[in-house]
């Protein structure tokens, strides 16, 4: 049966959210795409302002979706999905509320049994108000949860500001999250960006962050750590430990990224963890992957990644007799300036 | 399906690709999930609880009390855990 991919639209309170599905719509990525919009308020305004061009525009109300009105959520995307291709539903776009944590959604949509065969994740854009001040990032946790979360952040409003202070913020915004892309206000490229994600999950790979300089700049405190072991001895292991640290501490953990190989399979498998959230494992099909991409990387924000390096070699490494010599095992990469 | 995707108990190849109807990644699955469920019972033996894979549900969790849940994937085991009372390890920790 094929799935219908899912896209999430958040960013915080006025930076454009709504206006950026709009734009979508009317610029031909409305036809088959159903909006679900959720507001906090009582009474939703923000349907009225989407034009009819998407197939159907939904609204939650009462609540914000990452928490209130998840159920909510689950019985809209069931009824849905029950339209099956009678309905012509290509996609799904969920515009949340601007105080709303993104991956409490994902995670529901994975988790929900029924929701997971009939779903797929596309991609997570972020709006960011152009005007947005250093410390707005991380003013409050929806903001600094919606940034992390995302595949793609949208800079809105960048004619109200000038050029130079823009880019300082993209600066910052690839601090914050190193692994996503960052788009321009423009419904075309962005509509190219969701296609691709929804095509396969093989546009988030090969990763390049295990070459990539990445920022450990005094507000963001985010670091990198790479795991140089491709080839895990125990898949239950290896699949036991990493699920247990995302659990633990994946509101620490911003990005798991890891391409790695499966003897028995004789196949490459990328893997894409956003937080608690990890996608379903991708079978890459190349015979091998980029030089140097072929490991594990996670980018944390507050957390040693020391801490996590030491406990993939207790855990999982030390069962693997190929890494009997811990140096080979780990680079960290960290307190660089991101270029 | 890959070894991870065993391992993990979710994923397209299990549910999307029709792959369920497939005797030898039904073999696969529960090969993978079965090592899995003997990792886990390792790592929480302190807090005995035996997990053991199912071949419908993904994992079925034996409490100390005695009572029975299920979890739907490896992901959810920890949640279960969690919301039944059962403390959590921290592999950065143990």
């Amino acid at each position: 049966m094929s799935t219908i991919p899912f896209h999430v639209v958040t960013g915080f309170l006025g930076s454009g959210k709504t206006t950026l599905v709009n734009a979508l719509m009317t610029a031909g990525f409305g036809a088959g795409t159903v909006v679900i919009v959720n507001e906090f308020g009582e009474i939703g305004l923000d349907q009225d302002f989407i034009q009819a061009a998407a197939e159907e525009v939904l609204v939650l109300k009462n609540g914000c979706m990452c928490c209130l009105v998840r159920e909510d959520l689950v019985a809209t995307l069931l009824k849905i999905g029950a339209m099956g291709s009678s309905a012509r539903v290509e996609r799904v776009v969920i515009e949340t509320s601007g105080i709303a944590d993104p991956l409490p959604i994902l995670q529901t949509l994975r988790s929900d049994f029924s929701l997971r065969v009939r779903y797929h994740p596309g991609a997570v854009l972020c709006t960011v108000d152009a005007r947005t001040p250093p410390f707005g990032l991380y003013a409050t946790p929806e903001s600094r949860a919606q940034v992390s979360a995302a595949d793609a952040l949208v800079l809105t409003k960048t004619d109200l500001v000038p050029a130079d202070k823009a880019e300082d913020l993209q600066i910052l915004l690839m601090a914050a999250n190193p692994d996503c892309t960052i788009l321009p206000a423009d419904s075309s490229a962005i509509a190219a960006f969701l296609l691709a994600s929804e095509t396969s999950a093989r546009s988030r790979f090969p990763i390049d962050l295990a070459r990539r300089s990445i920022s450990a700049s005094h507000s963001s405190d985010v670091r990198s750590a790479i795991v140089r072991d491709a080839e895990p001895r125990s898949w239950p292991v290896f699949a036991t430990w990493l699920s247990n640290l995302l659990y633990v501490h994946g509101d620490r953990i911003l990005r798991t990224k890891a391409i790695l190989f499966d003897r028995s399979r004789d196949a490459w498998i990328g893997v894409h963890g956003v937080r608690r959230f990890l996608h379903p494992p991708v079978h890459l099909d190349f015979d091998s992957p980029p030089e140097g991409t072929d490991c594990i990387v996670f980018i944390v924000q507050g957390i040693d990644p020391a801490r996590i390096v030491e406990s993939y070699r207790r855990h999982v490494a030390h069962q693997n007799p190929r890494n009997a010599e811990p140096a080979a095992l780990a680079t960290m990469v960290s307190e660089r300036t991101f270029q | 399906m890959c070894s991870l995707c065993g391992s993990l108990g979710e994923g397209p190849a299990w549910e999307n690709d029709g792959a369920l109807a497939d005797r030898t990644a039904r073999w696969r699955q529960h090969q993978s999930a079965s090592a899995t469920a003997v990792e886990l019972s390792r790592l929480l033996s302190a807090s005995r609880v035996r997990i053991s894979a199912h071949a419908d549900f993904g994992y079925l969790l034996q409490l100390p009390t005695g009572g029975m849940i299920t979890a739907s994937g490896l992901a959810d085991v920890w949640h279960k855990l969690a919301a039944a009372g059962i403390s959590v390890p921290d592999v950065l920790e143990v």
